[in-house]
Parts: C-alpha cells; structure tokens; sequence
C-alpha cells in the first residue's frame, strides 16, 4: 500500500508541474517545447568609413593615407579587433602599390562604438605608378598644380578578431578607397 | 526506545542541502564565452547571446525533479526514526530519486562529449546545413566532465573563409560532490535501515 502511495506521490510531483507550465503557457504545445530561439538576435558590427586623410610627397616618394572607421558593436559580446592587413592595388590597373594595417587593436564592449585607423603606404614603385598613371600638372597662375586623382583597392584583406573568447580569422571582401589629392606648388625664381 | 538511522538524517541533510541551492548549478559548460549551460536536475540554463534559449518545458521538468526531492528529505527524516517495514520503502523513495537526477545529470555532459568528439563528424552533415557551404573541424579536444578543450573549425560561408578557434571549458561545481555524497548516503541510509527493520 505504501508503495502504491510513493509511486503515486512520484506521478503527481512528475505530471503536475508539467500539466501547470503547459496550462501557463496557454496550451500550445509547440511553444511549450521548443527552444527559445527566436529570443535571439544577431546584428553583425558595422563598419563606416568616416573619413580619409593623405600625406603625400611624390618628390620625397612618400605616399600615404590614413582611414578612419567607425566600428560599432552590436553584438552581445565584447569584440576585439587584434589585427587587419591588406594589400594596396590600383583599381584601374589591377597594379600592387603598397599595403596596409590596423594602426592599433580596437576593443569594442557591448554595443560600444569606436575609431580605428588603417594605415596604407605605397612602395617606392607604387608611387612611380601613381606619378606616371594617376597624377596631373597644370599651371594655374603662379603656381603648379599637382591633382592626384585614383582609386585604390583594398585586397587580400585578413581580419582576425575576437568574439568574447572565440577567435576568428578571416578574408575581407575587396573595397576602394578614393584618393583625390590637389596641391599648389610655388613655381619660384 | 526509538530506533534513529543516523545515515537517514545525514542523507536527509544533505538532501536539504541540494534543495535549498536551488538556483545552483552541478555542472557548467563554457563554449568560447559564446554560449554557456548551467545545469542541475533543479535548474537548467543555456545562455546563448545573452538569452536563455532552453525550452520552457524544462523550467516544469526541473521543477518536478526539486519537488521531489523535497518529498525527499522529509520521506528520510521520518523513515529514519522508524524501525517499521515501510520505512524502507520510505528510504527507497528517497535513494531512487537522488540516484535517478544524478544519472540523468551525469548524462548530459557524456552526451554532449560524444556529440561533440566522437560523433561530430557524423553530426556534421545536418549541421552545416543552411548556408555554410562546408565547416571542416580541424582540431578538437573536448573535456567530459572538468577541464578545458579547444575546437577549431573552418568554415566556408558564401564563398568566404573563416577559421574559428573556440576554447571549451567544464567545470563540476561543489555542488555535484554534495550530490555524490548524498546519493552515497542515501544507498548506506537505505542499507542499515533494512538492518534496522531485520533487528525489531
């Protein structure tokens, strides 16, 4: 009898929280077993180039570009960009003209935004193609205008970041970047 | 004189013990920070992006297992101070059910390491469905029950490639070694109260 009593006792304490969560639930049955996961919501980063800033020398065969990114976190999870490396080509002629990198790793917490900056600098032959292809001399005046004016492409672009503790490495796809550089030189004499 | 099985008190306490921790996991699995699970027969949890995405079921599963375990430790303390036949079956309530939510928690972690070591493989086809063109696991150590693991996968996802490394940690809280020690105090209680009964 006793033993009827506990086996009973164990049916009850098994079958009532469930019949209760299923009537909490209001009797659908699908939602009652299914896993929460329409809870989840994935928005991947951003990124937004804000802005794009040369220094260039082609005397002094200095060729240089900074970007500036805005990267936005939407994920759950801090995020740490811990490298970028790229090579630098012209979009025109499809020529390698330099490379380029993350200046510093970025931390990003939850839903934090921040700044990074991609340094690019072009190799002495870089600039030669730039000089020959892509830059104009005009006379305005007392002065010579030199008008830089090119597309670069960013290629072969490897990302490695860190998502909480998962790290991931992988391939960007290619993009351009603008250069439209216009300087005044004083003819002199 | 009132015969006491002071092995059914002990069982009793610790009994207790589990059910007051209510909120308390077992056993936790960490899996890059990405996603973890807690788990006790009294509570699971699988966070994943900050929600906990097990089924509502569970909530109701796990409660039914902490009643019962409160039926528990009062069923022990009375069949302790009994030397009647029926205590025992009082004392067998009790040890059928802390042994039965500790197998079913020792369980998971076996299951959730074949799935994800020997079996992933095989697992793979159905997983990488939706999308990824191929997810290839390059390197897997998985821990069973305590330790820490790596997995590295690469993975083609729309003609792009990515490798991922994800650190895997198991960790078996104080918690499960209560439980351990009550089921072993359970089976000596359910033992000496057959004594008991076999000495009035």
């Amino acid at each position: 009898m006793i033993r009827l009593g506990l086996a009973l006792l164990t049916i009850v304490l098994f079958v009532a929280p469930l019949i209760y969560g299923f009537y909490q639930y209001g009797g659908d049955l699908s939602y009652y077993l299914k896993p929460r996961i329409e809870e989840l919501s994935l928005t991947p980063p951003t990124i937004e180039v804000v802005g794009y800033d040369s220094r260039i020398d082609l005397e002094g065969g200095r060729f240089e570009v900074e970007v500036a990114l805005n990267v936005t976190n939407s994920l759950p999870y801090q995020i740490k960009v811990e490298s970028l490396s790229f090579d630098v080509l012209c979009a025109e002629h499809g020529v390698k003209l330099g490379s380029g990198q993350l200046r510093e790793p970025v931390v990003l917490g939850v839903g934090e935004h921040e700044l990074a900056y991609l340094d690019l600098s072009l190799t002495p032959q870089g600039v030669q193609h730039v000089v020959f292809e892509h830059t104009s001399f005009n006379i305005e005046g007392p002065n010579a205008v030199v008008t830089v004016d090119l597309n670069l492409k960013i290629d072969n672009a490897k990302l490695k970041v860190k998502v909480s503790e998962v790290e991931v490495e992988t391939t960007l796809p290619p993009w351009e970047v603008p250069i439209y550089h216009r300087e005044a030189v004083g003819l002199g004499g | 004189m009132v015969k006491v099985n002071p092995l059914g008190l002990a069982s009793s306490v610790t009994l207790l013990m589990l059910a007051v921790a209510k909120e308390s996991p077992w056993w936790e699995l960490n899996i890059g920070g990405l996603a973890e699970l807690k788990l006790s027969p009294f509570k699971v949890s699988f966070i994943a992006m900050g929600s906990n995405i097990a089924p509502p079921i569970v909530d109701y599963l796990t409660l039914g297992a902490w009643l019962m375990i409160l039926a528990s430790v009062a069923l022990t303390f009375i069949g302790s101070f009994s030397d009647k036949p029926w205590s025992k079956s009082l004392l067998s309530f009790s040890l059928s059910k802390i042994l039965g939510e500790l197998l079913a928690v020792l369980s998971i972690p076996l299951l959730l390491y074949l799935i994800m070591g020997p079996l992933f493989n095989a697992l793979l086809p159905f997983i990488s469905g939706g999308g990824l063109a191929s997810m290839e696991v390059t390197e897997r150590s998985i821990p069973l029950l305590a330790g820490e693991g790596l997995v590295k996968l690469s993975i083609t996802y729309m003609g792009r490639g990515a490798a991922l490394t994800i650190p895997i940690e198991a960790k078996a809280t104080p918690h499960l070694a209560v439980a351990i020690a009550a089921a072993a105090l359970s089976i000596a209680a359910r033992l000496y109260q057959t004594r008991l009964v076999k000495r009035s």
